[in-house]
């Protein structure tokens, strides 16, 4: 299920970037309300992420206050509350979605009304039954949905439950909580992530072996001839390059350890750095030394496929295995 | 759990309530109802494994929170909704919410007391409602106000005060507020003059909880290094050598909007008026082509004037329960309280930790020991200005000096108030000596970030 969803989003990437320019115009053209009013989260993981939780269908099993407060904090998706329980006095007293008028009424559905007017743009409904009586009669019920959320199950039906979704391919969110205490824990066989944003992404730039475009450039700039103000506003990118250049010319890297060459770099880039205020105001300069890669390749192949065979074995593998891995080039 | 066992028996109980409720209402509504404190009893009624090791479980606690504790609650948005809807389900029913701000859209996704209809009324206003009418007994009472509107006296009256504040500003303020409530007897801190503040942050996937007891734990000022720098691009690349979208916005913001005046001589560009930002983003899309820049939209446009941070509503929901659940263990004295600071991020798997945050020596706010200004003579007032609002444990804002020269207070400078700012500037190029200002000489400074002024003193290097 989650393959070809992440195969779909694939695809609609590539689109996207084929009619970039129109798509932005019509987007940029006036903000409809719905925009405005996901702007905020929208920042976060932007239109496709949007669409993702939209297109959504969650089911909730019990409409006790973990999973009430679960299914508000969602917002979007559209839901589905499973509950064969008549409310308490004790659920009016410690859940929002409940009310003194729930009580006695079922669970299931006075939590539906009280989350369902939360947002319009959802559509929530409810099933007045037990999960066991499903599970036997109908457990197909629970294809239907993105994720499964069972709050405050007994064992018994959580391990029926899970074992049924997980044949069905269905992610199920395990909850309960205790007084202080709570416990969540996540069963998914496959997840994909694509489209991640992440916060601060450790980028290898390849450096190293820079592509010949990017290498025509960095042979453009003569840091040397430059006056202060020029250097200081020199892409970082290219001032590392440089100083690798020259880094590189300067030492035999061969006979030297991974570890030594990286403490010898990162001597002469901390003398250089201090003087160029650019790469000192450059966010993305902090992580300068973990960035340049300076990548070791094998060139002895024979060397390359023993290491891989001996890797496999240590793991417990078979080392047939690696045939279905390695590209026939390489074999 | 009981939910699932004895159902019958359940089913059975509800029926009956349910017939006695049809015979009651007619002769009264307490609003309460069997049951409804059932699982709040079960933390103060009776003691545990985790309780306090001084608890003592009684029947006179709920009374307590229901009745006489006061909870002060700062901020009625992402954060604020939440803690109001959890305090008064933990049983608080004396509860002040302030904001001072009015509903608006981009609220709707997180801030669940605001509906469409409720766009443009105050936040504490419609908050406090939902939740009264929600909640029965309930009495949040909303003040549409700023912080800086209240002084000691209404400070004074509460118990805990809880914040969701979206500025460090205004942090510090109300954290001066309740350094200044403080006080000592013989040098010693007199406990019941403790204030407790609780305060969360968020900013999209990441949230922190604290728990301050002024006086005795670290302060918001103890750690302000803590907090992630502001990102302003250096002049010279906003001004002739833009290369990302955010240049050209800024370029527009900072220097082509005061050249131009679009809507009228001395009209301040204002984020949430879209005909505001749209002139912004158009003019940025011009500067960009310029410098054959991509990127830039109307909502990159309007994240940078606004400096928008983006926002969810499991991140609030998390700190906020995090706050809350401080709340009901200080009032109720139950369990051990965090000590002191959590921080939480779910960008990546989940994350979070927590640690005691230390009070610092020598805090401009909480410290209580004199702060110093080491100066030349012959410095100018303008580099004692810089260290103000440029020493990372001070970080001012617009700060005003103030000194007491031959017998007669003196203002030195101050920029809040345009006359006297005027007025004032020549002295920013004057020395020290110059000024009239001798060794030892105590300066007064106040600033946004304090409702107190500062006194430091002078000691002159040379």
């Amino acid at each position: 299920m989650f393959g070809e969803s992440a195969r779909a989003l694939c695809k609609r990437k590539r689109n996207e970037f084929k009619s970039g320019s129109v798509a932005m115009a019509s987007v940029d053209k006036g903000k409809s309300t719905k925009k405005q009013k996901y702007d905020r989260q929208l920042r976060l993981w932007g239109d496709h992420g949007q669409d993702a939780l939209e297109n959504a269908h969650v089911c909730l099993i019990n409409a006790c206050a973990t999973g009430t407060e679960i299914l508000k904090n969602l917002v979007l998706p559209a839901f589905t509350i499973v509950d064969g329980h008549k409310v308490s006095g004790d659920d009016a007293g410690n859940n929002f979605f409940l009310t003194k008028s729930s009580i006695g009424r079922n669970r299931a559905q006075a939590a539906t009304e009280l989350l369902q007017e939360l947002n319009n743009d959802v559509s929530g409904n409810f099933v007045e039954e037990s999960p066991d009586k499903l599970l036997d009669n109908d457990p197909d019920f629970f294809c239907r949905f993105s994720l499964v959320i069972a709050v405050h199950l007994p064992e018994s039906t959580i391990l029926c439950l899970a074992a049924f979704l997980w044949g069905a391919g269905v992610p199920l969110l395990v909850c309960r909580t205790y007084g202080l205490i709570g416990y969540m824990r996540l069963v998914v066989k496959e997840h994909t992530v694509v489209e991640s944003h992440p916060d601060n992404a450790l980028e290898n730039l390849r450096l190293d072996h820079p592509f010949p475009e990017l290498k025509k450039h960095i042979q453009s700039y003569a840091l040397e001839n430059m006056e202060k103000r020029d250097h200081s506003h020199t892409p970082w990118i290219i001032v590392m390059a440089k100083y690798l250049e020259k880094w590189r010319s300067e030492h035999n890297s061969r006979c030297l350890r991974a570890i030594q060459k990286k403490k010898l770099f990162e001597n002469l880039f901390d003398k250089i750095s201090s003087g160029v205020d650019e790469l000192l105001q450059d966010e993305n300069s902090k992580n300068i030394k973990a960035q340049v890669f300076i990548n070791q390749v094998e060139e002895d192949i024979g060397k390359l496929k023993s290491c891989v065979n001996s890797l496999l074995q240590e793991n417990g593998l078979v080392v047939n295995v690696k045939d279905d891995y390695i590209h026939e080039f390489c074999r | 759990m009981a939910d699932a066992e004895e159902p019958e028996k359940k089913r059975r109980r509800v029926e009956e309530l349910s017939e006695k409720m049809a015979v009651d209402s007619g002769c009264r509504d307490t609003g309460d109802w069997e049951g409804r404190w059932t699982h709040v009893k079960k933390f103060l009624e009776r003691a545990g494994p985790f309780t306090h090791p001084d608890f003592e479980p009684s029947t006179e606690s709920l009374q307590f929170l229901l009745d006489t504790c006061k909870v002060l609650v700062i901020g009625a948005g992402g954060l604020g909704c939440e803690l109001l809807k959890n305090l008064a389900l933990s049983g608080f029913q004396q509860i002040h919410v302030i904001d001072m701000d009015t509903i608006d859209v981009s609220n709707l996704n997180r801030q669940f007391l605001f509906r469409p209809k409720d766009v443009g009324r105050p936040k504490a206003d419609v908050a406090a409602e939902f939740v009264n009418n929600r909640i029965p007994g309930c009495n949040v009472v909303p003040h549409f106000k700023k912080i800086q509107d209240f002084d000691e006296s209404f400070y004074r009256q509460f118990h805990i005060i809880v914040c969701g504040l979206d500025s460090i500003i205004a942090r510090r303020w109300i954290n001066g507020m309740l350094m200044s409530l403080l006080s000592y007897e013989d040098g010693v801190l007199d406990p019941s003059s403790i204030i407790p503040l609780l305060d969360g942050g968020t900013e999209g996937f990441k949230g922190n909880a604290r728990v301050i007891l002024p006086g005795m734990t670290a302060c918001i000022d103890c750690t302000l290094e803590l907090y992630p720098p502001q990102i302003n691009f250096p002049m010279c690349t906003i001004a002739s050598m833009p290369r990302l979208p955010e240049h050209c916005i800024e370029y527009v913001r900072i220097l082509q909007w005061p050249k131009e005046n679009p809507f009228g001589e001395g009209v301040v560009l204002d984020g949430d008026d879209p005909e505001h930002i749209q002139w912004v983003f158009q003019k940025s899309l011009e500067r960009a082509a310029e410098f054959k820049i991509t990127g830039v939209t109307y909502r990159l446009t309007q994240g940078v004037v606004k400096r928008i941070i983006p926002a969810v509503a499991s991140t609030n929901a998390v700190i906020a329960a995090t706050c809350a659940t401080e709340v009901f263990k200080i009032a109720s004295s139950a369990y051990i309280p965090l000590n002191n600071y959590l921080v939480f991020n779910d960008v990546d798997g989940l994350y979070t930790y927590t640690f005691e945050a230390e009070r610092k020596e020598n805090c401009s706010a909480c410290s209580q020991v004199p702060q110093k200004l080491h100066f030349s003579s012959s410095a100018k007032l303008q580099e004692v200005l810089d260290y103000l609002t440029e020493n990372a444990s001070l970080q001012m804002k617009t700060p005003a000096i103030t000194a007491t020269v031959d017998g007669k207070n003196k203002t030195l400078y101050l920029q809040t108030v345009a006359s006297i700012e005027e007025r004032t500037r020549p002295n920013l190029s004057r020395t020290l000596k110059e000024l009239g200002l001798a060794e030892g000489q105590e300066l007064a400074v106040a600033d946004v970030t304090t409702p107190q002024t500062v006194l430091f003193k002078l000691n002159f290097t040379s």
